[in-house]
């Protein structure tokens, strides 16, 4: 679950203090009157790009501009570290507070590296793990980065495949679960994918502490084109997980799964009119706050399917065009974000019907959306 | 015969059609579209590829039955022919084209490490019978088993062996023999399906509820317009990006493909002219509204003046690319394709109201 927690009663009580008479009246205003916060990068006009950090109805708090596009944000809640980290190929990452009281820091990948767009922090907030292409080798890594230091990489080590795109930390504090999409890219060729006829996709979980590989899973010689790319953690502690299928749109393979700790990953079974919908792609994965309620987005199809943690029952679908950020309501609904600048509400509930909260037409949302606590 | 009744029941059809051309939503517009992409370009062209590899495939053969220097040049004629082809429908990447890995099949590529050169040469030189048969062919590496392997077996340094006759080019001429087949039969596949009625075609054209793959006449007219957008990009990011390296003064003319058989420019320039003849046969122009009419000849005119620098530069790249000029011709093409790509996977799908989300369009 992203859904996480900065420490109210500590903000504003003793240590708190200090850090509340260092913000500016906006920000002071937007936490007093609002419970939960939201962070997502987004493109500006024709050409800018910032991450933001946004009201539930979609006031900006803090908006760090950025120099080129942005994929996901991964946050440490109770420092209020956040890094939103570029799209791949890119190199950049920004490191900023989500209340805006230090200056945002910027840091690259190494040469020969670039990013995936993914990154975690470790439980105390000190070290962030961030997915990596070895580009020249054709081999998929985990960065290691020392927050306290500016964030200089420090270690790095094998993250069990090709392609690793989004990494989460599972509940113990000391896992790492890595989607390992498969698809070897180089820059020389922009973002042609160079493995097809061979690539393997995996799930590898990864003791961070010692960067051994734990369990790699993968899906089976029949799933090989299935891409995982996203996932979330359920309030059971298993991981769901969404998958880009590569072959054509004749075939319509299932893109859900779920992983068990201990268990070979399963892949769900929708039917085929949501298979259909999903148009062989899932954009992002994303557990309620109550950990009960998983939400998938296709924004290539255009829908957000919400399936039943516990059963693995789908629980009901939304057509949102071109929809694809979705992040927990304190409601156990979700915020789901499109590329037209739209907030909107949706969840099991709404007898597919999701209700428009804001509409920004100058923005346009990108793949993925936080939401924490305040 | 139409008798009378069937006539005024066709005028009246016609008299429909019209009307709903002017429907705001633009369907019957999305559904012509489609359909001159497919019989206006996709379907001949695939069948044109599929021909001119028939061709390649019967002068393997008829040079090796008689080797000499006139049977040599007709083959690496037909070879250039052949990738002229591939260039001219590698861009349909939706369908027939990418079952079965038949794309990689055709052509490996991008291929960094130089595999299929290498494992081409390594089963020449240790004459792997496994190679001399489709059937076994097909079971060996991609990239071993198409256009990018006759590279080695028959070009580059191949021309005195295969002249002088002899094992290794009784080797060479077996291999090629098996390739050649394999492309005929991967080729003639993909261009009977696009000319079935009931095949990935008929998807395209009946979109709906039940339908597989589209679900409306606007998707099939996205996933069309797409093939524009996806040639630029092949030409761009595959074939000059690879060479223009980090800049003038470094080229890098040796990531050229099919530069060992002098065929980089052939391939290029046959891309872009692919792609400008696919605009034109997608027949844009009435479907757009005023304020759009310009778009569909101002990208016809961009291709044009990239086909014309492109006709004044010259092979060997890895010569002619030292000089500046010949540097900047390139880098200029390569801008120019990236400006017609842009207009064509934003203004024109907007003006054909076929456009595709921020996160749908490019989503990670």
């Amino acid at each position: 679950m992203r859904s996480t927690e900065i420490d109210r009663r500590l903000l504003l009580a003793g240590a708190g203090a200090a850090l509340l008479a260092g913000l500016a009246p906006r920000q002071l205003a937007a936490m007093e009157a609002n419970d939960t916060l939201f962070l997502s990068a987004r493109k500006e006009g024709d050409s800018g790009y910032a991450v933001v950090v946004f009201t539930p109805d979609g006031k900006d708090v803090v908006r760090v501009p950025l120099p080129g596009r942005g994929h996901d944000v991964t946050l440490h809640a109770a420092s209020g570290r956040a890094v939103a980290f570029a799209r791949r190929p890119g190199t950049f990452a920004a490191a900023f507070d989500v209340l805006g009281k230090r200056a945002p820091v910027f840091f690259s990948s190494p040469e020969e590296r670039h990013f995936y767009g993914h990154g975690v922090y470790s439980p105390d907030g000190k070290l962030l793990y961030a997915t990596e292409n070895d580009f020249e080798n054709g081999q998929g890594f985990i960065g290691v980065y020392d927050t306290s230091d500016g964030y200089r990489r420090i270690a790095e080590f094998a993250s069990g495949g090709v392609g690793p795109h989004e990494v989460l930390l599972a509940p113990d504090g000391r896992t790492l679960v890595v989607a390992n999409g498969g698809m070897e890219t180089h820059p020389d060729y922009g973002r042609t994918i160079l493995n097809l006829p061979t690539m393997k996709p995996t799930l590898a979980l990864i003791d961070r502490l010692t960067g051994e590989i734990i369990a790699c899973h993968d899906l089976g010689e029949s799933e090989r084109l299935s891409s995982i790319r996203h996932m979330t953690i359920d309030g059971h502690g298993s991981v769901w997980f969404g998958c880009q299928f590569q072959g054509g749109k004749t075939e319509r393979p299932q893109l859900v799964g779920r992983l068990k700790r201990g268990d070979e990953p399963e892949l769900m079974s929708a039917p085929q009119d949501i298979l259909r919908g999903f148009n062989n792609y899932i954009g992002s994965v994303m557990t309620s706050r109550d950990g009960e309620t998983i939400a998938t987005s296709s924004p290539r199809g255009g829908q957000v399917v919400y399936w039943n943690a516990a059963s693995g029952e789908i629980l009901g679908r939304d057509r949102v065009v071109d929809g694809c950020g979705v992040a927990p309501r304190p409601s156990n609904d979700f915020l789901i974000s499109d590329g037209a600048g739209e907030l909107l509400a949706g969840g099991p509930g709404d007898g597919g019907k999701p209700a428009v909260i804001a509409r920004n037409s100058s923005v346009a949302w990108d793949n993925h959306m936080v939401g924490f606590r305040v | 015969m139409p008798t009378p009744l069937m006539r005024t029941g066709l005028a009246l059809a016609a008299a429909l059609c019209l009307c709903g051309a002017a429907r705001a939503d633009g369907t019957d517009d999305h559904h012509r579209f489609v359909e001159n992409a497919i019989d206006g370009y996709i379907r001949p062209e695939f069948r044109r590829f599929a021909d001119s590899l028939h061709v390649l495939d019967e002068r393997i053969g008829a040079f090796c039955s008689a080797p000499d220097v006139a049977g040599y040049d007709n083959m690496r004629g037909a070879y250039s022919d052949a990738l002229a082809g591939f260039a001219r429908v590698t861009f349909l990447r939706f369908g027939p084209l990418v079952e079965d890995h038949r794309l990689e099949r055709l052509l490996f590529w991008p291929d960094r490490k130089s595999i299929g050169r290498r494992q081409a040469e390594q089963a020449v030189r240790e004459r792997d019978d496994s190679v001399l048969t489709v059937e076994s062919l097909k079971g060996k590496s991609v990239a071993m088993q198409g256009l990018l392997a006759l590279e080695p077996v028959l070009f580059d340094d191949a021309r005195e062996s295969l002249l002088s006759g002899g094992a290794d080019a009784e080797f060479r001429c077996g291999y090629a023999d098996a390739i050649g087949d394999n492309l005929v039969s991967i080729s003639d596949g993909i261009a009977t399906e696009w000319e079935a009625p009931d095949g990935y075609a008929a998807l395209l054209l009946a979109p709906g509820p039940d339908n597989i793959a589209f679900r409306s006449d606007q998707e099939a007219a996205s996933q069309v317009l797409g093939g524009l957008t996806t040639g630029l990009q092949i030409v761009r990011d595959q074939w000059i990006g690879p060479i223009l390296g980090q800049g003038p003064g470094k080229p890098k003319p040796r990531m050229a493909l099919f530069r060992r058989s002098g065929n980089s420019l052939v391939m290029i320039r046959a891309g872009v002219e692919g792609v400008k003849d696919y605009l034109a046969a997608l027949e844009v122009e009435p479907m757009l509204d005023e304020e759009y009419a310009w778009m569909g000849s101002s990208l016809q005119f961009e291709l044009s003046s990239a086909l014309k620098t492109l006709g004044e530069m010259k092979e060997p790249l890895t010569k002619t690319l030292r000089k500046r000029e010949a540097y900047d011709k390139l880098a200029f093409i390569d801008v120019v394709l990236d400006g017609v790509r842009d207009s064509a996977g934003e203004e024109l799908a907007v003006a054909l109201k076929i456009q595709v989300g921020f996160n749908a369009l490019d989503g990670d």
